[in-house]
């Protein structure tokens, strides 16, 4: 229990959390998997409070046990984290009103669980509204007595009650899906026209037809229609057979003649529709019963009367009818009013009017009444029902929807097109294909279909784009809908955007995820008290850690119990913070609380107040947390943080060392941290000492080397290829006794040996550390011991690389020597005398210089001991053509060098057999050799031989023979150039041309080229070079130089410096500054110049990043694709050679692809009279005129344009590079047209011109990007706004790009465009790849195509 | 730049017909080009239209054939192409499949004798 004393600082990452949590408008319940609660947050108990009244929350199981009985299985099933439910809902009533809660439940840990609680009272409330409204117009719908049919827009029945289908002899499922005209007589179709029938909503049409009975019976009814505001019709079907039935024969009985008259007034008295005959002056003749009834006027006190006597209320309404009547007639005439029958009650009545005879010159008018006042009612209704299910749908948050039987959407309301931002035409054309998002539209449209075959209810969600392009998670639910019947109408239901919900539970998920992970094991306490402090209940954490019982502490003053009750001053603390929290504040703070035997326990404590609805303090909720394995945490991070420091440290001082025994040094020391250190080296003898440092005071001594068969912790590593630990003295005597017996290891007891690695795997050397502690190498130490070794390995690798490059700047510095001193050598014997020389100083015991098809073919010959230079020449004169094989001059002359790294007799006996060539031999002692070609000049070949004869020199290896490779190369273009002397000026120039590299190509992304130009006076000789690199990396170095001097001098100074660079470069960092650097040490050693100035590039061709330095040289440039010029004069240093050594600087610049860079030589821009800078800008203004050629044209113009505004006084070089990562590309915009077509033809064959593409590629390339084309151009923009098309193309060496794009919607190929399909077939026939995707922004159709170049030379 | 062809045409008889095509066809110019062949055969048993002059020809192109073909067929109208191995008729007639169904040569016949054309298509 460490850090118990005092309560530690909060880390702040738990302190937000908690704080999180606390504000966290989602609720949180963290529980275990009995269901005893951990943490419950404020908005958790805000909404259970008024909800399922739970105020205080000890156990989930407990008080949800009722409601959500389900969730005990839930948290024994299943083993993964992560959410479990997601939306279960609960419903119920409280003194609040209704509520409705989802509750997510996730596992955060192995029998970690959290619920959370999210009010959705809202949602539930919305839904009920809604689903009320429209029961309210579906029962409205299905009593009404006359038919309603609900058709679409083009007249099919979508929907039809009870009373439509019978008025028609059908079952309802029978009608739904026909079209209402299959319901008219034959006779009636020819003057149907459905888009008649009513143009608005408000506009209600009433007609009359002749409908058809499923027994082919005729049916009159009226027919009144109007159209729904979401599209389609409601109509009303009213069977009126009676009514026409009465009319007709009515009228056929007043037609036919006075005498049946009689007949007539038995016909009117029986009808029963009201009948009244009126004569001119509306005087009524006869009334029948039906209508004295309706007229609430006895008959006998009508007969005789005129309607505005009986009826006077209605007469205002009638008369013009009345009056229309007498000679027109007018049927179907709905009329409204009050009868003295029903005072002050609304009725209605259909009636019609019609002309009569009354007898010769008699004309009066018929009445026909039929009431009306149930079904208008009925109707009106309806109507309203409707509009307020319309408007309740309209106005809901929620997204409602109707589907057919067929799973076709029906209807949607206003918020449904809203939420999408469609129009119901833009709907109906199926835009709303696409408005699921990809990934979820399959499976929702799966299930939801599954529910419409299966008639079940339907929950899913998807991601929907709203009109603002977000997508959003919109939740839905489905109800099947049925008749009466029980027969399957369709689906309706309704969706809610549900994504501040799923994310605010998926931010509760997480949150207590992390909660879960912190708090998973560790103790948490929660208790309840009274406002005063008395202790309600606990939770079983605190009672178990305590030993307790809850009878222990329930009723007890809280800091009289047991946990606090160690101290006086805690539990006065702890009243004080139960007081204020009293009051209505939260007190936090750190405390120990006291749990079994006494120990105590950190914890980071809260008493917080609970509120009734009345804003009153009713309970105090005391919570706490374990900290204590934070405490260890800190711990525990103090000490990797110390490691990561040391080894950062450590990592610091290894790339400062240099050499072996640095790195050592650096090793040892900080391994010294845990006792006595060693770094052993492992060779080819075994391991030998690198560096010691001890510990504990132990004495270290300095061992021989050590073979590897030796028993040690150290060889035992190395053979192992694995860490070796000891942590016992008896296992260390018993394993290896030797070690044990050393003076280093004497007092050992625990000892690690571990080794290093090189960063192919090999280990290059041990790390040892020995403790007189036994146990003392714990895994965490060992870990941080091989974090140092790991580190060493590459540190060790490095220095082994840099002694090599110590040894090839030697050499270079030698080469140099020996080109400089061959030029000033005056014959050609000694030239090779030079040559001899220099070779049995640097690299041989001895040497010889032979060609083997001149006379004589020995040229020259040298040994380190002159007694044995005739025994050499005895050997290579007289043994020669007998051994034509021996030291194979003609196989060295000719081909690959020849090394034999060790000269044994064996390897004499495939040479010789000659008994005296064998003495001779044997004289010489040859214990390793090396041949390779030399070139002449004049055509001859020769080749130089070496070979090592002392017992102690190291034997040659293949860097050996590449230097002499490079040797004879360097020096053969001096010898070649003749052996006559020359002037002077010849030679300088000759020896730069030696000296200057033949090729410059390394990456074919990063082209270079690069001019010389000697001085014009040729007794000027400069000293300008330039040279290129590649290092391993891949990375690509360029540099210019400048030795001061124009003489023989400088020119050799130039070319020692060369031959320096070359050496250094690949042995060192990729780094300008520090190629500049290593070349100053070399400028200042004794082989060195005077003064020189360098620029230096190195460009990483897979990112265009470029570092450049520069040593006193004029800056680089660079001119970007768009002309930009940038000049590279940000690391400006010091020259070469004129002070200490300086930390040079770097600077860095990203090349665009395309970007020209052009290093040069201050003879470019220097002119006499004129300052350096003029120079310089008018370079530069010369490059961005130029810079779109080709690099050697580039570098021709540069030095032409020089030459030409100067009397050169100066030598010139120019070096021109191009960053070119994508050889070039191709791009064309054109507006969608045909007409375009022929252009970009055009466009592709020059571009494609450049590359030689052969005449077949082409054609299939011009064919495959013009059918394409021509898709985008046809399909994409049928019918739509004009647009663009925009193809690109990117050339690779052996394919060719294409991506065609347009702005619009790709259709599936209609009748219209049969061929299209030929179009693409040919593209997928030629070419290697074609995609296409298509997205609201517009269609892309890749295509990769084979390309085929002209063979060289033959004719564009 | 707009997609130009041009149609040089012979009469060796009265019905039969020998178009020499050049230039390009494309989107832009195969319903003109479809119009012009169409008059041009409409009252021709044979017709031999030779692609070798033309420089661009793609799936635009081979529909106006096909539906000349096509259209054509109730007249005991007979066409023939010709399209030399490096042009760029060539392959796309292979391509598109059309060489199954209209007899495709190398090159023209050595004398414009209609019965040797006949000849060489009557399989």
């Amino acid at each position: 229990m460490k850090g118990a004393a005092g309560p530690p600082d909060h880390p702040v990452e738990d302190a937000d959390l908690l704080q999180f949590l606390y504000l966290l408008p989602v609720g949180v319940i963290d529980f275990d998997r009995s269901g005893n609660v951990q943490i419950i947050n404020p908005a958790a108990v805000n909404i259970l409070a008024p909800s399922i009244g739970v105020a205080s929350m000890f156990n989930v199981l407990d008080e949800f046990g009722i409601v959500w009985p389900e969730l005990r299985s839930l948290l024994d099933e299943g083993e993964g984290l992560g959410p479990v439910v997601v939306d279960h809902r609960l419903a119920g009533s409280g003194p609040a009103g209704k509520w409705c809660l989802s509750l997510g439940l996730v596992r955060v840990a192995d029998g970690r669980f959290m619920i959370t609680v999210a009010d959705a009272t809202a949602i539930a409330e919305a839904e009920r509204a809604l689903r009320e409204s429209e029961q309210r117009f579906r029962s409205v719908f299905e009593q009404t007595i006359d038919g309603l049919f609900i058709l679409d827009d083009h007249g099919v029945i979508v929907e039809v009650n009870q009373a439509g289908a019978e008025m028609h002899g059908y079952e309802i499922s029978e009608l739904i899906g026909r079209r209402v005209t299959e319901l008219l007589a034959a006779h009636e179709l020819p003057r149907f026209a459905l888009s008649t029938v009513a143009e608005t909503p408000d506009d209600v049409t009433r007609t009359r037809w002749q409908h058809r009975r499923k027994d082919g019976s005729g049916v009159a009814v009226e027919l009144s229609a109007r159209r729904r505001p979401e599209g389609g019709f409601l109509s009303v079907v009213r069977d009126i057979t009676a009514l026409v039935e009465s009319e007709a024969n009515v009228k056929a009985a007043i037609d036919s003649a006075e005498a049946q008259r009689g007949l007539l007034s038995e016909l009117i008295d029986r009808s029963p529709v009201g009948i009244g005959l009126y004569d001119a002056d509306f005087r009524c003749m006869q009334i029948n019963e039906a209508l004295a009834e309706i007229n609430g006027v006895a008959v006998a006190d009508t007969v005789g009367r005129r309607p505005e006597d009986y009826i006077p209320d209605l007469w205002p309404t009638l008369e013009p009818h009345f009056r229309r009547g007498l000679h027109t007639p007018t049927f179907g005439t709905e009329l409204e009013g009050e009868t003295p029958a029903r005072p002050g009650e609304q009725r209605w009545w259909l009636v019609n009017f019609f002309p009569v005879t009354l007898g010769p010159g008699r004309p009066g008018v018929a009445v026909m009444v039929v009431e009306i006042t149930a079904r208008k009612r009925a109707e009106i209704l309806l109507a309203q029902s409707e509009n307020r299910f319309r408007e309740m749908a309209d106005a809901s948050p929620l997204l409602v929807w109707e589907h057919d039987a067929d799973g076709d959407q029906v209807w949607v309301n206003q918020t449904f097109y809203q939420f999408f931002g469609l129009t119901p035409g833009e709907l109906s054309e199926g835009e709303g294909q696409e408005l699921a998002h990809p990934e979820d539209s399959d499976a929702y449209t799966q299930d939801f279909m599954a529910a419409v075959a299966e008639r079940r209810e339907f929950h899913n969600s998807v991601r929907a784009r709203r009109h603002d392009g977000q997508w959003r998670w919109l939740e839905s639910w489905g109800k099947p809908r049925f008749d009466r019947d029980g027969v399957y109408l369709g689906h309706h239901g309704t969706s809610a955007d549900v994504t501040d919900r799923v994310e605010s539970h998926r931010q509760a998920a997480e949150a207590a995820a992390f909660t879960g992970r912190v708090l998973n094991g560790l103790f948490a306490f929660a208790s309840v008290l009274d406002v005063d402090g008395t202790l309600l209940d606990a939770n079983r954490a605190p009672l178990e850690a305590a030993g307790l019982q809850r009878s222990d502490v329930v009723g007890r003053r809280f800091w009289d119990c047991y946990w606090w009750s160690y101290s006086e001053q805690v539990a006065a603390d702890l009243r004080r913070a139960t007081a204020r929290a009293a009051g209505g504040e939260i007190v936090r703070y750190d405390v120990l609380v006291r749990v079994l035997d006494g120990a105590l326990l950190p914890i980071d404590f809260q008493v917080a107040p609970l509120y009734d609805d009345a804003g009153v303090v009713t309970h105090l909720v005391a919570s706490g947390l374990d900290i204590s394995d934070r405490t260890e945490l800190e711990e525990l991070t103090r000490q990797a943080q110390w490691r990561a420091e040391t080894l950062e440290s450590t990592a610091t001082n290894l790339a400062a060392a240099l050499t072996f025994n640095d790195v050592g040094a650096v090793l040892v020391g900080a391994a010294n941290e845990f006792g006595t250190a060693v770094l052993d080296a492992v060779g080819p003898l075994g391991l030998t000492r690198v560096a010691a440092a001890g510990g504990n005071g132990d004495a270290v001594e300095e061992p021989p080397t050590i073979p590897l068969e030796t028993p040690s912790p150290a060889t035992a590593a190395v053979n192992e290829q694995a860490t070796v630990i000891v942590n016992d003295r008896a296992e260390l005597l018993d394993r290896y006794p030797e070690y044990a017996a050393t003076v280093g290891g004497l007092r050992t007891a625990s000892i690690a040996a571990i080794p290093c690695r090189t960063a192919g795997g090999e280990i290059n050397a041990v790390l040892s550390v020995a403790s007189s502690v036994a146990g003392w190498f714990a895994p965490d130490r060992v870990s941080l011991l091989e974090a140092f070794a790991s580190q060493a390995g590459g540190a060790l690798e490095r220095a082994t690389l840099y002694e090599n490059a110590q040894l090839a700047r030697r050499r270079a510095d030698g080469l140099a020597q020996v080109l400089v001193a061959l030029e000033q050598a005056a014959t050609t014997t000694e030239q090779l005398n030079v040559l001899i020389g220099h070779l049995l100083d640097d690299l041989a015991d001895y040497a010889t210089i032979e060609a083997p098809d001149q006379d004589p073919p020995l040229l020259a010959i040298g040994h380190v001991d002159p007694d044995m230079v005739p025994v050499l020449r005895q050997l290579r004169t007289q043994h020669r053509i007998a051994n034509d094989a021996v030291h194979s001059v003609a196989q060295a002359a000719t081909g690959e060098g020849q090394l034999i790294t060790e000269v044994t007799r064996p390897v004499w006996a495939q040479y010789t057999i000659a008994s005296e060539a064998v003495t001779l031999l044997e004289r010489l002692g040859p214990r390793s050799h090396m041949a390779v070609g030399i070139d002449l000049g004049g055509g001859a070949r020769g080749a130089i031989m070496v070979g090592r004869t002392s017992p102690d020199a190291p034997l040659y290896t293949t860097d050996d023979l590449a230097y002499l490779q490079e040797l004879a190369a360097r020096t053969g273009v001096v010898l070649a150039a003749g052996r006559a002397r020359r002037v002077q000026h010849e030679a300088s120039f000759r020896l730069q041309r030696a000296l200057l590299p033949d090729s410059l190509r390394w990456d074919p992304r990063v082209p270079i080229d690069a001019r010389y130009q000697a001085a014009g006076d040729l007794l000027e000789v400069g000293g300008d070079w330039y040279d290129t690199f590649a290092w391993s990396n891949g990375h690509i170095g360029a540099i210019v130089g400048d030795v001061v001097g124009h003489s023989i001098d400088s020119a050799a100074g130039m070319g020692r410096l060369r031959a320096a660079t070359a050496a250094i470069a690949t042995n060192s960092a990729p780094d300008p500054a520090a190629l500049l650097d290593a070349l100053d040490d070399f400028a200042r050693g004794p082989d060195g110049v005077p003064f020189a100035t360098a620029a230096c590039v190195v460009i990483d061709p897979e990112t265009g990043t470029m570092t450049y330095s520069s040593a006193g040289h004029p800056p680089a440039i660079v001119v970007t694709p768009d002309n930009e010029l940038h000049r590279l004069d940000k690391a400006q240093n010091l020259p070469l050679a004129v002070l200490g050594r300086t930390d040079r600087r770097s600077g860095t610049i990203d090349l665009e692809p395309g970007s020209v860079v052009v290093l040069y030589s201050d003879g470019l821009v220097e002119r006499r009279n004129e300052r350096l800078d003029h120079g310089i800008t008018r370079l530069e203004q010369m490059v961005r005129n130029h810079a779109d050629l080709s690099l050697d044209a580039l570098a021709d113009r540069l030095v032409t344009e020089y030459s030409a505004g100067a009397s050169t006084t100066d030598d010139i070089v120019v070096l021109c590079l191009r960053y070119a990562p994508v050889v070039s590309e191709f791009h064309q915009t054109i507006p969608a047209d045909s007409q375009q077509l022929a252009t970009v033809r055009s466009e592709l064959r020059s571009w494609l011109a450049e590359y030689d593409v052969d005449r077949a590629s082409e054609n299939d390339i011009l064919l495959a990007v013009g059918e394409a084309t021509a898709n985008a151009i046809e399909h994409a923009y049928h019918g739509r706004d004009p647009a663009t098309v925009d193809i690109d193309g990117t050339y690779h060496r052996h394919h060719l790009n294409f991506e065609i794009r347009d702005q619009g919607r790709w259709r599936r190929p209609g009748e219209h465009s049969a061929h299209r399909g030929r179009g693409t077939n040919i593209i997928k026939v030629l070419a290697n790849r074609y995609d296409r995707r298509s997205d609201p922004a517009g269609t892309t159709v890749s295509i990769t195509l084979p390309v085929q170049h002209r063979p060289e030379g033959s004719p564009s | 730049m707009t997609t130009t062809a041009e149609l040089a045409v012979e009469r060796s008889e009265p019905d039969h017909l020998h178009i020499d095509m050049s230039g390009e066809i494309d989107m832009a110019n195969a319903a003109s080009i479809e119009h012009q062949l169409d008059d041009l055969v409409a009252t021709a048993a044979t017709a031999t239209i030779d692609l070798s002059g033309l420089t661009f020809i793609d799936s635009h192109g081979v529909n106006v054939l096909a539906h000349l073909i096509g259209r054509h067929l109730e007249n005991d109208f007979t066409l023939v192409l010709i399209a030399p191995p490096t042009t760029p008729a060539h392959d796309l007639l292979a391509i598109t499949g059309l060489t199954t169904v209209v007899p495709v040569l190398e090159a023209r016949p050595p004398t414009s004798s209609a019965s040797t054309i006949e000849g060489d298509t009557g399989g």
